[in-house]
């Protein structure tokens, strides 16, 4: 295989890699967690959450451009110095490790009750880890690649709901605003649901052509949130939110009423594509993962891969039931959301004043 | 080392893979229908009779009904497999079938399972049995090799004349029980000279059976709850089966929702059908008389759905037509107008509509 | 360097020194003008005997008058007056000698001068032009290539009449001298992968002896190890013209009735030449047909494993009657029923591959007999097994690329075993690893799986479907390694 990991991609890989990063498990249980309180109207919240991508983004754009192009190590060196930075680079190592094996082990949730009832799941864990494994040891531009194809294969998925749009009844989703409380009490829900996209970060540097690629971040926010919001909405559509907030994976309840003449059970089908999905948005998570990693040790990428490999597995095992999981994450994903948050801000203002300074 | 270690990993993935505890198709008992009995009066209450298929090999296939008798559904499952032969595949059913008793008394066990339970078939059949499933299930079945798929053939066609929804299926059901302002409505399925055969439908109130109703009111309740399905209506003169007007009607629903002081549902009911018979007018049709038709059918339906409303609101008591989610879609999910008092004091108008697109091909 | 000396007979020791096994060297001498000293040498069944007698020996005995002793450099001045072949040139080294001659030339010495005459006169024996057997084309030329190179490139030359082409000959191997040959369009072809393809040809240059445009295949590709074909192997010259004109090299080695086209992409192994001539619609449907079928052979029997012994449920219960009364009596597990079968496939198409044809048709009939009625009859072998593993070898002849169709043939084995090991999630698995491997893959700079990753929109006008002409017959822009472009 090649010697060199080229890390270099074209703007349309980065929207493409930024949308594998966001769309994973969340495409599954994302109308669920948040029509908990938003009911019928959980998808204008879900559209309102892409705030939160949005922002990111053009925070992510406005430190790299006021401080040059650099890579994410050097670019907190630069603001916050060294010991700060490792800090920062531990945190979002550790942030985005957990994203991975929450997937990882929803992944292995949604397989284990479909299609392998007979594998433990150490074993599932670990070929699913390894394939990763070696899938983001090629590094990031055979990711860029990777998201590119695999989204278009799998964009046949975010199709398949759409044949409930005529069986679905229209008074599921009426009155259309429940109540502005619920639905501003929902947003902050809808922000996990964009989780993820914090790799903007890492991989920004890497785009060859830096022209408007302002835009490429708000491109592939708007698709992401095209995306939640159409699944969400044509859920509650064809479910109603009581059914939506009953069912931990409406999606797949969605796939399983589909009936076609050869399979009796839509679902494997749509596994089968969804599992692309999630193995191309664990490579995005594992990359950051390594790149971080190898950063902060000056191993070479390609064994800091393989050295990671264990700790993501020990992760993984330990999210696997999925109510200790749902506490978990409820309880970390709040501050997780807002640090990344605060942190996107602050830094893309420090860097406006050192900028300013510097001038 | 590296070779080494991707040895012992390949060595350690073989050896812990699942596939030696697989069992091939042959092993699997095919399950095709379910039902759900009871006893009331035995400690073991609950008896789930299965119907599955048994495989003789050239292409013969036989049935083989099996019930299970126990404290709940799943453990009936213990009871079965005490006497079963085969490992237990759930997932390939077809149909549903609930007794009457069962019902009254409740299936609440049951929808939660429906929903817990990944395994089950959410396009499988559903539907209410006058007595006991097993007694329908040890039927003979005429032309398909089990009761169970005969059954849910009746059902997938039943949208074909009066009126009845298209889908009769478990997740259908879900539906009807989780979404507000809507209640259970299920087929009603009786043993007509030991052949199942749809008598009426079952209206719940919540997970308990409340009223079983003939199909003649259900005719009419059904042309308002569903939507394009098809029926056959007939205006008979001096009772006459040889003058009368046919048509054959899809209907298209649309409810409007008021309130001043009490509920007030506008349901206009537009039915699109061909002329099948008409033995009224003797000369060809002219767009008049095709308009007298149309009047006359509309003026008739009307009557009959408003003694239909008129009964279920005075007689059932509880909102068997399907309307109250479009006061739910109006004036939210938690309103209180949605309760069973707000309908029965609500003002029901129907606006009927037909339109013959087509009048046949006999020019008389 | 060896110079030649005055001494004519140093000269031809020299020579069959150079030449130890020389019962076929002929070594005529004849004296010019009745006084000068010369000798004719040549290999006796590599040249034409008439055209030497014809255009060199008679005019040498006959025509010359002079006193050549008195001319400064005899061997130009015989050159350029007597000799009526139309190919010769003067040496005054020896080195190369060997393969000159065997090439088929004919090396004429005189004596007293330090310079040679080296004329061609071959005649080496070779294959007439004949119609390709295993490359079958409905429309299109039928001509194909013979293991003799120049007639080889004469094929090409012939089709190419334009100034961009070019043709560089090299030698490849020390021991056999094997003449080869880059061809390619100056100005077509992006000059990196020409470098490229330059490049690991010199390196190759070193090796004993190479005699087949295989043994090149696998010395030039990148992923030896790697599981599809990397560089294309054909044997018509106006598919070698074609590509020549997307912008990629040929090479031709004397000896092999092939050309090696480098780059490939992986996509171009389902396209076939045809696909070219026939209408829009047809051709993509064909295509789509070519892409299925790939799809099956490689997916099919796993899936159908999957439902065997694992995942039963997303079958519809009609196909669950006939595969469960299939099996009934079955005495094999699944996995075992089907690798059986798939093995004694193979076994056929493998025996059936090189017996002459009468034979290989009565193996196909034994075969057919035996796995078809006999094994389901007796019970060994269920009939749906038969029909899903006889689809996938069917399907597996559609692929029109010999090379690419064995490769997908073997990876459905590793896929069976996946999927007998972790059920879907092991074809899932599988399935996405080829996928990563196709894209981390590279043919001389050119990434593989172009123009799907890196997606390229216009280079997708001719993949799975296919534009009209006009729209595709330009260079593909995959086919150029952009600086700074991924």
């Amino acid at each position: 295989m090649s010697k060199v990991i080229e890390n270099k991609i074209t703007k349309r890989q980065y929207i493409f890699i930024l949308i594998s990063a966001v769309v994973g498990i969340g495409i599954l249980s994302a109308p669920n967690s948040i029509c908990q309180k938003a009911e019928q109207s959980g998808w204008i919240s879900m559209f309102i959450g892409c705030l939160y991508p949005l922002t990111i983004t053009y925070c992510a754009y406005l430190c790299y451009k006021n401080l040059g192009f650099i890579d994410f190590y050097t670019l907190n060196e630069k603001i916050y110095g060294k010991f700060f930075s490792k800090i920062i680079s531990i945190f979002f190592m550790l942030t985005i490790t957990i994203y991975s094996s929450s997937v990882l082990a929803g992944f292995y949730n949604v397989l284990s009750k479909e299609i392998t009832i007979f594998l433990q799941p150490s074993i599932i864990v670990t070929i699913v880890s390894l394939t990763i494994v070696f899938t983001a040891s090629f590094g990031l531009q055979s990711l860029g690649r990777l998201s590119e194809i695999v989204f278009y294969f799998s964009s046949l998925l975010f199709l398949f709901p759409l044949f409930t749009i005529k069986r679905g009844d229209i008074t599921n989703i009426l009155p259309i605003i429940s109540s502005f409380e619920k639905i501003l009490s929902s947003i902050p829900a809808s922000f996990y649901s964009y989780a993820g996209i914090e790799i903007s970060f890492f991989i920004l540097p890497y785009v060859i052509s830096k022209k408007n690629i302002k835009y490429a971040g708000f491109t592939s926010s708007i698709i992401i949130a095209l995306i939640y919001t159409l699944l969400t909405f044509l859920t509650i559509y064809y479910l109603g939110f009581e059914l939506t907030t009953k069912i931990y994976y409406p999606v797949l309840f969605i796939m399983e009423t589909i009936e076609i003449s050869i399979i009796s059970d839509f679902k494997i089908i749509f596994i089968f594509l969804w599992s692309g999905i999630i193995l191309k948005i664990l490579a995005c998570d594992y990359f950051v993962i390594s790149y971080v990693f190898s950063k902060l040790t000056h191993i070479p990428y390609k064994k800091s891969c393989f050295i990671t490999w264990p700790f993501v597995m020990m992760f993984t095992i330990f999210m696997i039931p999925e109510h200790g999981r749902n506490v978990f994450l409820e309880n970390t994903l709040p501050y997780i959301v807002y640090t990344v948050l605060i942190y996107s801000i602050t830094t893309a203002i420090i860097s406006k004043l050192k900028v300013m300074k510097g001038v | 080392m590296k070779k080494i270690l991707f040895i012992i990993l390949l060595t350690l993935l073989t050896t812990f893979t699942g596939c030696y505890e697989m069992e091939p198709i042959e092993n699997l008992s095919i399950i095709i229908g379910i039902g759900y009995d009871i006893e009331k009066d035995a400690k073991k209450k609950i008896v789930d009779p299965i119907e599955m298929f048994v495989f003789k090999g050239d292409g013969e296939v036989e049935r083989l009904i099996s019930p299970g008798v126990a404290e709940t559904i799943y453990n009936t499952v213990n009871d079965r497999q005490t006497v079963m032969s085969k490992k237990f595949l759930v997932g390939t059913e077809k149909l549903y079938l609930i007794s009457r008793e069962r019902a009254e008394y409740g299936i609440e066990d049951l929808l939660e399972t429906l929903i817990r339970d990944e395994g089950r078939n959410e396009v499988a059949y559903v539907a209410i049995t006058e007595g006991e499933t097993r007694h329908f299930f040890s039927m003979i079945p005429i032309d398909n090799t089990s009761i169970s798929e005969a059954i849910s053939g009746i059902l997938k066609f039943s949208h074909l004349a009066n009126f009845f929804p298209k889908e009769v299926t478990i997740k259908e059901l879900l539906f009807m029980y989780n979404q507000t302002g809507r209640r259970i409505i299920l087929p009603y399925i009786i043993d007509d000279n030991g052949k199942p055969k749809i008598a009426g439908i079952c209206v719940f109130d919540g997970a308990k059976l409340k009223y079983t109703i003939p199909l003649e009111e259900a005719f009419y309740m059904n042309m308002i709850r569903s939507r394009k399905s098809d029926g056959y209506i007939s205006i008979l003169k001096e009772n006459n089966p040889k003058i009368c007007y046919s048509i054959k009607a899809k209907n298209f629903i649309n409810v409007d929702v008021d309130y001043k002081d009490r509920l007030i549902y506008t349901i206009n009911v537009t039915l699109k059908g061909s002329l099948k018979t008409d033995t009224i007018h003797n000369t060809a049709l002219t767009a008049n008389e095709a308009k007298e038709i149309e009047k006359a059918f509309e003026e008739y339906v009307t009557e009959e759905l408003n003694k239909t409303i008129e009964k279920v609101q005075n007689k059932y008591k509880i909102d068997c037509f399907d309307i109250t989610k479009y006061a739910a879609a109006k004036f939210g999910k938690h309103s209180p107008l949605l309760s069973d008092e707000e309908f029965q004091r609500a003002q029901i108008n129907v606006k009927v509509k037909v339109i013959l697109v087509d009048l046949g091909r006999s020019m008389k | 360097m060896e110079h030649l000396s005055k001494n004519i007979y140093q000269n031809i020791n020299k020579i069959i020194s150079h030449m130890p096994n020389s019962s076929t060297l002929v070594k005529r001498e004849i004296l010019i003008n009745k006084k000068t000293k010369c000798f004719i040498i040549y290999v006796t069944n590599l040249c034409n005997r008439k055209s030497i007698e014809l255009h060199i020996i008679s005019p040498l005995l006959n025509k010359v008058k002079e006193d050549l002793e008195t001319i400064e450099n005899p061997a130009e001045y015989i050159m350029q007056n007597y000799l009526s072949v139309s190919e010769a040139q003067i040496i005054n080294h020896l080195d190369n000698i060997t393969v000159e001659l065997l090439r088929g030339k004919c090396l004429i010495l005189i004596d007293k001068s330090t310079q040679a005459i080296l004329c061609d006169t071959s005649d080496i024996p070779h294959r007439n032009i004949q119609e390709s057997n295993v490359e079958k084309t409905l429309r299109g030329g039928r001509e194909c290539f013979v293991e003799n190179i120049e007639i080889n490139l004469a094929l090409i030359q012939n089709k190419v009449k334009s100034n961009k082409l070019r043709i560089e000959r090299l030698i490849l191997g020390t021991e056999n001298n094997a003449d080869a040959a880059i061809i390619y369009l100056d100005g077509v072809i992006d000059p990196i992968v020409l470098d490229t393809v330059k490049f690991k040809l010199n390196k190759i240059k070193k090796l004993p002896y190479i005699l087949c445009t295989g043994y090149i295949e696998q010395l030039i590709e990148d992923f030896p190890y790697g599981f599809f074909p990397q560089l294309k192997n054909t044997e018509k010259p106006d598919k070698v013209v074609s590509d020549l004109f997307q912008g990629k090299a040929a090479i031709l080695i004397s000896g092999a009735p092939y050309a090696l086209v480098a780059p490939a992409v992986f996509i171009e192994f389902f396209q076939g030449f045809e696909d070219y001539s026939q209408r829009i619609l047809t051709s993509v449907f064909v295509r789509l047909t070519r892409i299925l079928s790939a799809m099956l052979v490689l997916l099919a029997t796993p899936i159908y494993l999957c439902v065997l012994s694992y995942t039963t449920a997303i079958v519809p219960i009609k196909l669950i009657k006939v595969i469960y009364n299939s099996r009934i009596g079955i005495p094999l597990p699944p996995f075992l029923e089907i690798l059986t079968m798939e093995v004694a496939v193979e076994l056929l198409r493998e025996g059936g591959l090189r017996l002459p044809t009468p034979i290989g048709q009565t193996l196909g009939i034994v075969g057919g007999i035996v796995i078809g009625e006999a094994a389901t009859k007796a019970g060994l072998v269920s009939p749906t097994t038969l029909v899903v593993v006889s689809t996938t070898v069917i399907a597996s002849f559609l692929i029109p690329n010999y090379e690419m169709a064995l490769s997908i043939r073997f990876l459905r084995f590793p896929m069976l075993i996946l999927a007998h090991m972790f059920g879907l999630l092991g074809v899932i698995l599988g399935f996405y690893l080829i996928v990563i491997i196709l894209i981390n893959m590279n043919s001389f700079g050119i990434p593989y799986f172009a123009p799907f990753a890196p997606l390229n929109y216009s280079d997708l006008k001719d993949t799975v479907i296919r534009f009209p002409l006009d729209k595709i017959l330009r260079k593909p822009k995959s086919l150029k390694i952009k600086k700074g472009k991924i």
